[in-house]
């Protein structure tokens, strides 16, 4: 027994001996079990140096990393969504206007606000802080102490991003605003000050009451007074629609009107209904009528709707009236814009400069085209600030056929002042 | 001569092995089967998406997939609704697993299949899992927003559209310095302000925006702050016309306790103050990790944005942030002191509040235009109304380290807090997640706070059992009642199965292989150099090779001693015979 348990171990013992050498020899084998991929492109370049027998390998190409994508699909979806839809006004009112929202980061600002603008805009702000009255008004040539011209030069410190009491020209635009409170007139609410437009106020009290509406917000301190103001202004604009649906220079329900101060009015009694004011839609139906008879079908408006000539500088104004119906797919609004366009890129600076009433022209265009987007607003502000550059004088001042400068050149800031979005005026 | 890929599935280790070869001599040589790149495969591992998505709202799948045919490899991703094409990507994608977004706008209602697809490239290995499939169910849901305003400020005319272009809103406005039969504005009118508690609970969101406090009722700022505590969301706007220091005196309790920061009721807003000083706001560093101050997707590109942004000229006065509040965004200034909150967030119970003490936010239309104004406000909205649109889910990601375990691996459990006021409420609450196997077995797992200060909380399982695991984690709003809905109910899928060992990594070990070849002196082999293999002939001796090499044998367990054995125990067992003694 005991001799076969021995020769049973000694035996057990070669053999484990002799498996061990066999596994050994198969290299670690029941663990290496090969498995390659085929048909694989050899690479033209190749790794460090192989075992002792390789001579030289081929180098390996680094394998690229992707560029990341940065792209939001996200917001360009909803983007691309909404552009499909159009403006849409999802209230019951249709003054409220909601525009596409952008795809992405809009480069229209660095764009348009080269160094040259810049210039020309903080010279033209410097011109009006200078030129501003001591009773917080403005003057121009032709209108002295005037509330419409105080009003455009407060828009103007606002475009630039200033609010009563806040920002580089803070004080400005209270005092300015402060002006315009104290030409109130007591029962007629009509802002007007002694030196309005010989022919009826309307133009300054739709300007005055634009701008209050635009600080109302930001004047605490003025209390319930702004308000009260702001009230009879609106009101006095309902009251003194004519019987044509229009309005004219003087703030009375009669005579006729004119499309230049309807478009105005209707204006600003868009932005009247955004600040809370109850406008009936009925009087905006029958002023942006007035506008749709004026209209002709190459995109121009009549002054009046039974004259013949159009004039040149109406045709922003006709767009943003008619935009007033909650439509910026008008079907009257798409010549303008057209005829805006093609009028900034036929003519010359010469031409446009030397024509009347530009810079007033060139504001309302740039409401319109504003909202019309970048393909029209982006050559559009680019011609305009080169016909400004050509008129801009030495002090910094524009000017218009009657040698206005105050007035003009708030305007002018205004528009040069837009691409920053600072000023609700300009919708998108 | 080994052919191999050199991937061990057993045995002994590679090292081992060569060493015991080289120890006897033998040269091993070693040519490997395919290169260090897996088989070529081209496959969607995971879709990542919202089991319920917003009719009109962007649906967004976040897509893991593997490319291993080439890199970079320029490939198209292609999302189909039910069978139609929705989208389609062109993607780079680099070797390895990238994760890819794809997002669509659902039209319809209802259980939609989305298929997203990856084309099919020459001798891949599977093409079955080109394609994968996921069911959204799509459904109308908006947030319900009021916006109570004081006066038109210039804020209000960029703000009203800034809201009303997020599809999921149903804004309704209620301007309190309007006419009385003033039409609101908004998608969703109202005549008046909510006076019910009913009432208050239909919206998710609500901004108060420099209110007039006298033209809101303390019963009615007690049902607001009702629909906060219920999961709702609050955003107090400061403004110059009425200051907060004013609706403070007026609905003290409530408000005070709602608003993250602290304001001096005594200090009223400086209306003669000319405020002509600029000066910059800057992101904090728990700011710039919060969804709501992500105006890209890129952080680069984010932080280049915030820099970007103009200067302000005014903010409303602070005491101090609350010690469980996040700010957000403060004041630049050297010293703390300089450094004032300017934008501050913090849980509510089951809601949140959010506080901005800047009332001119328009003034980020520049340089951009309106689009990081427009997403700022979207950020907040949705940030607010979360809770209420999808649950506090959203504000925290529950995950494993892996999809799929062998049995006996541990995984790794990751409940990552993506908001960093959620993020406080939960400071000092014990969390836990469970696992429950197919069998219906539950078993708890410890949460702890990572160590590194990350927003995230790390547990560990072993896995026993194989099956697909359902882990959870549930926890309740502190101090709310144990029957209330959860602050967060989160679920995470993973998977314990038998692996093939073989599938597991299909690339090559060139390192090991090339290792073993000189290790043992032989000669290496890859698809490098494979045109010079007919030099291992060569290597390999035709002749009989003697191999000389010392061994030690116990002489006990040698051959001679066994013939000796054999020959003692035949002569022992020869003289027993004769003997007679067997």
């Amino acid at each position: 027994m005991v001799f076969a348990q021995v020769l049973g171990a000694a035996v057990n013992r070669k053999l484990t001996a002799l498996l061990a050498v066999l596994i050994l020899l198969t290299a670690g084998g029941a663990g290496l079990v090969s498995s390659g991929e085929r048909g694989r492109k050899r690479p033209r370049k190749s790794g460090k140096k192989a075992g002792k027998g390789a001579k030289k390998e081929p180098r390996k190409e680094p394998e690229k990393e992707p560029k990341k994508d940065k792209t939001d699909e996200e917001r360009k979806l909803l983007a691309e969504m909404e552009r499909r839809k159009g403006a849409t006004f999802p209230g019951r009112d249709p003054a409220f206007l909601v525009l596409p929202r952008p795809g992405e980061r809009s480069q229209m600002v660095k764009e348009l606000l080269t160094p040259e603008v810049k210039k020309m805009t903080r010279e033209a702000l410097e011109y009006l802080a200078r030129t501003q009255d001591t009773d917080g008004g403005w003057s121009d040539t032709q209108f002295q102490s005037n509330t419409g011209v105080t009003a455009l030069c407060c828009m103007a410190f606002m475009a630039e991003g200033s609010r009563p009491r806040i920002g580089k020209y803070g004080k400005h635009v209270n005092s300015g605003i402060e002006f315009l409170l104290k030409n109130v007139k007591k029962g007629s609410g009509v802002i007007a000050g002694k030196g309005s437009y010989q022919y009826g106020p309307m133009y300054e009290h739709a300007l005055s009451t634009q701008a209050l509406l635009l600080a109302w917000g930001d004047m605490p301190w003025k209390g319930d007074d702004i308000r009260k103001a702001l009230t009879g202004a609106v009101e006095a604009l309902k009251k003194s629609q004519r019987q044509d649906g229009g309005w004219r220079y003087l703030v009375s329900n009669q005579g006729n009107s004119d499309m230049s101060v309807t478009a105005n009015v209707l204006w600003v009694l868009r932005t009247a209904k955004k600040c809370g004011f109850t406008v009936r839609q009925a009087s905006i139906d029958k002023g942006t009528n007035y506008i749709r008879k004026c209209a002709l079908p190459d995109g121009t408006f009549r002054y009046r709707y039974w004259g013949l000539h159009a004039s040149p500088s109406l045709g922003g104004t006709g767009v943003i009236a008619l935009m007033n119906q909650g439509r910026i797919d008008h079907k009257l609004i798409p010549p303008a814009r057209d005829r805006i366009a093609y009028d900034y890129r036929r003519y010359t600076i010469k031409d446009l400069k030397t024509r009347r009433y530009f810079v007033y022209g060139a504001f309302y265009a740039s409401l319109a085209t504003y909202s019309c987007g970048d393909k029209y607003w982006l050559p559009w502000h680019k011609k305009c600030a080169a016909v400004f550059k050509s008129m801009q004088r030495e002090d910094g001042e524009f000017y218009d056929q009657d040698d206005n400068l105050v007035y003009p050149t708030a305007m002018a800031a205004i528009i040069l002042q837009a691409p920053l979005g600072y000023l609700p005026i300009y919708e998108r | 001569m080994l052919l191999s890929d050199g991937r061990q599935t057993g045995g002994r280790p590679l090292k081992a092995a060569g060493a015991q070869a080289a120890d006897a001599r033998v040269p091993v040589h070693a040519v490997v089967l395919g290169s260090e790149h897996p088989l070529r495969d081209l496959r969607i591992d995971e879709i990542i998406c919202d089991s319920e998505a917003s009719l009109g709202d962007v649906l967004r799948f976040r897509v893991k997939i593997t490319n291993q045919i080439r890199s970079p490899l320029g490939t198209r991703l292609t999302l189909y609704e039910d069978g139609k094409r929705v989208n389609q990507k062109s993607i780079t994608l680099s070797r390895g697993q990238s994760n890819v977004a794809i997002a669509t706008i659902p039209a319809k209602e209802g259980l939609r299949e989305y298929k997203l697809s990856l084309p099919r490239y020459d001798d891949e290995v599977d093409t079955e899992n080109n394609e994968a499939t996921v069911h959204v169910k799509i459904v109308k849901r908006n947030l319900r927003v009021l916006l109570i305003c004081g006066n038109p400020s210039r804020e209000y005319f960029y703000l009203v559209p800034a809201l009303l272009r997020d599809p999921v809103v149903q804004l309704s406005c209620w301007l309190q310095a309007a006419d009385i039969d003033y039409i609101h504005q908004g998608n969703r009118g109202i005549d008046r302000l909510p006076r019910k508690i009913e009432e208050w609970k239909d919206y998710d969101v609500v901004l108060l925006f420099d209110i007039d406090p006298n033209k809101i009722t303390t019963q009615q700022v007690a049902e607001m702050e009702h629909m906060v505590r219920d999961g709702g969301g609050l955003m107090v706007i400061a403004g110059r016309n009425h200051g907060l220091a004013k609706l403070i005196q007026v609905h003290a309790v409530k408000i005070r306790e709602m608003l993250p920061v602290e304001i001096d009721k005594n200090r009223m807003p400086d209306y003669f103050k000319v405020f002509s000083r600029r000066f910059a706001v800057q992101r904090t560093p728990k700011g710039k990790g919060h969804p709501i101050t992500r105006l890209d997707r890129d952080e680069k590109t984010n932080a280049r944005i915030w820099t970007e942004f103009p200067r302000l000229y005014w903010h409303h006065p602070v005491k101090r942030a609350k010690p469980r509040s996040v700010v957000l965004l403060e004041r630049e200034g050297k010293s703390a002191r300089e450094r004032t909150p300017v934008m501050a967030i913090h849980r509510y119970y089951k809601g949140a509040v959010f506080y901005s003490g800047i009332n001119s936010l328009w003034r980020w239309r520049y340089p951009y235009g309106s689009y990081d104004y427009d997403r700022f406000w979207t950020n907040v909205i949705r940030y607010l109304g979360e809770t209420r649109l999808r649950g506090t889910q959203q504000q925290v990601a529950l995950t494993t380290d892996r999809r799929v375990y062998g049995p006996g691996e541990e995984v790794r459990v990751l409940l990552r807090v993506l908001d960093p006021a959620l993020m406080a409420q939960l400071q000092g609450q014990p969390l836990y997640a469970s696992v429950t196997t197919p069998q219906k077995e539950v078993q708890m797992v410890s949460l702890r706070p990572d160590a590194s200060g990350e927003m995230l909380y790390v547990g560990t399982y072993r896995a026993r059992r194989t099956g697909s695991m359902v882990l959870r984690a549930k926890q309740a709003a502190p101090g709310g009642s144990s029957k209330a809905e959860p602050l967060f109910d989160v679920e995470h899928n993973f998977k314990v199965k038998m692996q093939s060992l073989e599938a597991k990594d299909t690339s090559a070990d060139l390192e090991g292989m090339r290792a073993l070849a000189e290790q043992t002196k032989g000669r290496y082999f890859d698809y490098n150099n494979m045109s010079e293999i007919d030099q291992l002939v060569g290597a390999i001796p035709s002749d009989p090779q003697v191999l000389s090499k010392s061994i030690q044998v116990d002489l006990w367990d040698g051959t001679p001693f066994l013939i000796l054995f054999i020959l003692l125990i035949g002569a022992e067992w020869s003289l027993r015979k004769y003997w007679g003694l067997l």
